[in-house]
């Protein structure tokens, strides 16, 4: 009995064994690459285990041609070609597939600071305002220490997205506008309007007067006091003038008008208004609407249209005040929190858009907590829900929310919740109201003070602010992409996170459809630029499949496999042979210790020259020594579907015999690989592969190359 | 006490059942891999990726630094440098933040310059590729007491060419202008203690982009001075006055990196060969 359990343990495993044969030549598709990591290691060995069939529909060879001493031997080339590739195949074929090219549309945040002195300082509490006045001008504003107006003007030509401009002039405006009798100190933040590329307007608040300071590209900077100028009818609390007590909010509805909104002493509404045939003139609105129309907090102003006004206010008790105006009615006011019931009173600065030439959104945190409130109107009826609630309380705001509207029908609300997480508020109409945690869906850091937004068009969102470390957070969204996040400061391709911490609230400007600058103040002796551009970033000049199938034999007739060096050294393709085990080849190949980058690069340069036989019979070598180069480049862009690597001419050129195939030389198929790989390496690439591959292609773009491209691959120092 | 064999089973039917038993489970092992087409062998996605990692130790780059003391003999900075290179070496991506933080603190290490010079000269003359990473890494600690070595490296002859006419390989001549452009590279961006641009380095990079007998090097030298000047018009406009006209339109290229916007790039690349480009 025991003797008969014996050779049942016999028979058992000679049965595994053999099924597992069976199953080998089965499922030849098997791939098996042993190891971990430390393959990927400079000091590591690459070692993989193929099944033959499988080696063969790789590098499109015959699995026939297998020889048990020789492997697949080279074939159809009598002259013998000289490169040992066989050494370079196995660590080309992991890195050929081994690039990212995946789309991404936010570039690379870099961070500079402007220049050090009071021309860039802002006064204690200052912040700066952003304006773009053409494509490649920006404006800056803000109070310095001494309570001037100080304006900054970046500008140059071939101001590239992403890059810093050549000129930054600092104008201290308060002393070029200063007279004898006034100074023209502000003492509050600016507020400020570009109506068109020529001009430029600024109102402040100095100390109980609205100051205007404009310029035009022909008369400069000059300055005005509409409080001197407009005269109360009736003289009220002693005071003839319309005297301000807190920042002016301006806009400009038309080319010929201004509307300005402040509070006075006694929490009326005051409103000022230019137009170019009567000048300016100003008017005390909740003197007209009586005591319940007083305002305490800074108001919102909306416009709809050149016709309308909206312009909200919140007294001390929390109701939500609406000032509408329109030319055929003039000024009229209600209070809405009064028709809709103290629940939705408000506190803070409320965020309005308007979506519809008929609506206004308006958001708040309200009176009592942590609720954000949302209020609406069609057609002058107002209508209000409190959103946290709808919601199921799942996140409480705290702070001022922002908001974007970029169509007719979405709203993006932003608000923070009690961990400063960034929260994002959102509707559709047939989906209605949704809500999202994008600091911990993201991992994201927390957002302190004011939430920057910004939407270049409907497809994408901008949105910015300060970590507690100082830090400028970003979260954008893409539509095909979703959700994006990232630390500009620590992630600035060309510095250190600690150099360009900020202090202010972050001002974002674009002044092209490219371009995303983001200014803010770093202490009070230094302003941070944060540059980037928005839109398609650069990819791959050839995609993983193209590269691959370049070099792998799919599109030619492979003629350079592995001989049968049976040493790690030199690479090997061995058959891997035991009792049961006749279908598997071993192929080893020295790791990383070499250039691994060169070897896959020469993979796709002899690839090229493959091409070529494959058309003509013959082989047409490159021009010999790199005295000046050896190779022609052929000019292509990024992302042209006539560049492909399998579209194109297949020819000498020139006239002086260089191999072109599909437009492009040997090295230069050779150098577009390693800039890609160097750039764009997948995750698992290691840092030791992909920046050789950015050395070596460096070094043939200007030795192996006749008329270099013109561009530069990768940074200097890519660990910044 | 001694082992003995049950009776009824001979040693031999023993030996080769529990031979074949082991050998066959093995076998199944690797049967038992799922089956990998070619083209997801070209395209192995994120979620095999993320499988994977299971397989790949932690990086201990910053281990290592960390249990570095300050202060200590160049000996020791130079025995925890061989592991910190090999750390290095099989970081990804992913593993900057840890590579740049270990950085940091060994700049802050009084030793570490001479223990990274040391490392270079003890690694051998035919590995460019493990000199070239450490003048990488030592670039990055950008500290002032490595110029004199730096520049020790970028003067040194270059080796005689030895490329055979029809051969595509790189020499050693070309290995050793791959590192003297790194050990450039490396010049530019020294610093002084409290972060300011080093007035010795930027003399270098003058002197290197004027004189040097390497074209190749001159051009590199121009694209790190260019960088590390933020690649302003302004450093442009300093350069060109004091470069020959040959080598002009090496000044202010667009970069092709990751990050960058592609349409800002095509366009300044369209405006470079417009200006600048011969041929094709």
């Amino acid at each position: 009995m025991r003797r008969m359990f014996a050779w049942i343990l016999v028979a058992f495993a000679i049965f595994i064994v053999g099924a597992n044969v069976a199953w080998d030549e089965d499922t030849c598709a098997s791939t098996y690459v042993q190891g971990d990591w430390d393959m990927w290691n400079t000091f590591g060995y690459l070692r993989q285990e193929w099944y033959r069939d499988e080696v063969a529909n790789f590098y499109n060879l015959k699995k026939g041609d297998w020889d048990e001493g020789w492997g697949w031997v080279k074939y159809n080339d009598p002259d013998g070609y000289l490169y040992p590739l066989s050494k370079m195949m196995y660590a080309a074929r992991i890195l050929w597939a081994g690039l990212d090219d995946t789309l991404s549309v936010q570039d690379a945040w870099s961070a500079h600071s402007m220049m050090e002195g009071p021309s860039f300082s802002g006064g204690q509490g200052a912040q700066l305002h952003a304006i773009a006045r053409t494509s490649d001008i920006v404006e800056l504003f803000f109070r310095d220490p001494n309570n001037c107006l100080r304006h900054v003007a970046l500008t140059g030509s071939d101001w590239y997205a992403g890059q810093l401009p050549s000129i930054q002039i600092g104008i201290n405006v308060s002393d070029q506008v200063a007279t004898d009798k006034r100074k023209f100190h502000i003492s509050g933040e600016p507020s400020v309007i570009c109506k068109s590329g020529e001009t430029i307007d600024v109102f402040a608040l100095s100390g109980n007067e609205l100051i205007h300071f404009f310029w035009s590209t022909t008369a400069g900077w000059r300055a005005e006091s509409p409080t001197e100028s407009a005269v109360r009818p009736q003289p009220f609390a002693g005071m003839d003038r319309f005297f301000i007590y807190s920042n002016p909010i301006a806009i400009s509805r038309t080319p010929d008008t201004f509307d300005i909104f402040a509070c006075d002493n006694f929490r009326h509404l005051i409103h000022y208004f230019w137009s170019a045939g009567s000048g300016w003139r100003a008017e005390d609105l909740t003197l007209i609407f009586g005591d319940g129309f007083n305002v305490h907090y800074d108001p919102v102003v909306v416009s709809r249209s050149d016709a309308s006004l909206d312009v909200f206010g919140i007294p001390i008790n929390g109701n939500l005040l609406h000032f509408r105006w329109s030319p055929n009615d003039g000024w009229q006011a209600r209070n809405i929190t009064q028709g809709l019931g103290t629940r939705f009173r408000v506190i803070g600065a409320p965020a309005a858009v308007s979506r519809t030439a008929n609506g206004v959104d308006i958001f708040a945190q309200s009176y009592s907590g942590s609720n954000l409130l949302h209020f609406w109107s069609e057609s002058g009826l107002w209508a209000a829900e409190n959103l946290t609630e709808r919601l199921n309380y799942w996140y409480p705001v705290e702070g001022d929310p922002a908001v974007l509207s970029r169509t007719a029908e979405s709203l993006d609300v932003f608000a923070r919740d009690l961990n400063d997480h960034l929260i994002h508020f959102y509707w559709q109409p047939s989906a209605g109201w949704n809500s999202e945690d994008l600091s911990r869906n993201m991992g994201g850091a927390g957002i302190v003070g004011k939430i920057a937004t910004f939407s270049k068009d409907s497809e994408r969102i901008d949105i910015f602010g300060r970590s507690w470390g100082s830090h400028l957070l970003h979260y954008y969204w893409y539509h095909p992409l979703g959700w994006q996040y990232e630390n500009a400061t620590t992630d600035a391709i060309n510095t250190s996170a600690s150099l360009y911490a900020i202090v202010g609230d972050p001002a974002v400007v674009s002044r092209n459809e490219s371009a995303l600058d983001v200014f803010s103040l770093m202490g009070l002796s230094l302003t941070a630029h944060y540059v980037a551009a928005i839109g398609l970033c650069v990819n791959p000049w050839h995609s993983n499949t193209e590269y691959s199938d370049w070099a792998s034999g799919t599109i030619h007739d492979f003629k350079y496999v592995p001989g049968n060096f049976n040493d790690q050294e030199h690479g090997a393709a061995n058959a891997q042979r035991g009792w049961f085990v006749t279908d598997r080849v071993q192929m080893c190949c020295p790791s990383f210790n070499e250039s691994t980058g060169v070897r896959a690069s020469n993979m796709i340069h002899e690839a090229t020259h493959m091409n070529y036989w494959d058309n003509y019979s013959t082989h047409q070598p490159s021009p010999t020594g790199w005295a000046g180069g050896a190779d022609g480049w052929i000019f292509h862009t990024i992302g042209d579907p006539q560049s492909r690597l399998d579209d194109g001419i297949i020819a000498t050129d020139w006239n002086v015999g260089y191999v072109i195939v599909y437009d492009h030389s040997p090295y230069q198929a050779g150098i577009e690989y390693l800039s890609d790989i160097g750039e764009f390496p997948r995750w698992d690439v290691p840092f030791s592969v992909y920046l050789d591959a950015i050395d070596t292609a460096l070094f043939y773009m200007y030795n192996a190359i006749t008329n270099p491209p013109g561009w530069v691959p990768g940074i200097p120092r890519p660990l910044h | 006490m001694r082992f003995h064999l049950p009776a009824y089973l001979t040693r031999s039917t023993y030996i080769i059942g529990v031979f074949l038993l082991i050998f066959g489970i093995g076998s199944c092992r690797k049967a038992h891999h799922p089956p990998m087409a070619r083209d997801t062998v070209q395209n192995m996605d994120q979620t095999q990726a993320r499988e994977s990692l299971l397989y790949f130790k932690p990086l201990r780059a910053l281990d290592i630094v960390k249990g570095l003391k300050q202060d200590v003999l160049v000996p020791e900075v130079e025995k925890a440098l061989a592991s910190f290179f090999k750390e290095c070496s099989r970081a990804t991506q992913r593993d900057i933040p840890q590579i740049r933080q270990a950085v940091s603190l060994l700049r802050k290490q009084k030793n570490a310059v001479q223990g990274f010079i040391n490392s270079y000269n003890s690694t051998p003359l035919g590995d460019f590729h493990a000199r070239l990473f450490i003048l990488r890494l030592l670039g990055e600690l950008q500290r002032p007491d490595a110029l004199v070595f730096l520049k020790s490296v970028v003067w040194a002859p270059l080796p005689p060419e030895t490329r055979k006419s029809k051969t595509d390989s790189l020499s050693p001549r070309d290995f050793q202008q791959m590192i003297q452009t790194k050990a450039v590279q490396c010049i530019a961006f020294t610093r002084n203690d409290d972060g300011t641009t080093s007035d010795a380095a930027e003399q270098e990079m003058l002197e290197i982009i004027r004189n040097h007998s390497s074209t190749y090097i001159r051009i590199c030298a121009i694209d790190a001075y260019m960088w590390n000047h933020g690649d302003t018009q302004k450093a442009a406009d300093s350069l060109k006055v004091l470069l020959p006209a040959n080598l002009r339109k090496f000044v202010g290229r667009p970069r092709f990196y990751r990050g960058a916007n592609r349409q800002v790039f095509v366009d300044q690349l369209a405006e470079w060969r417009k200006r600048w480009a011969s041929g094709k």
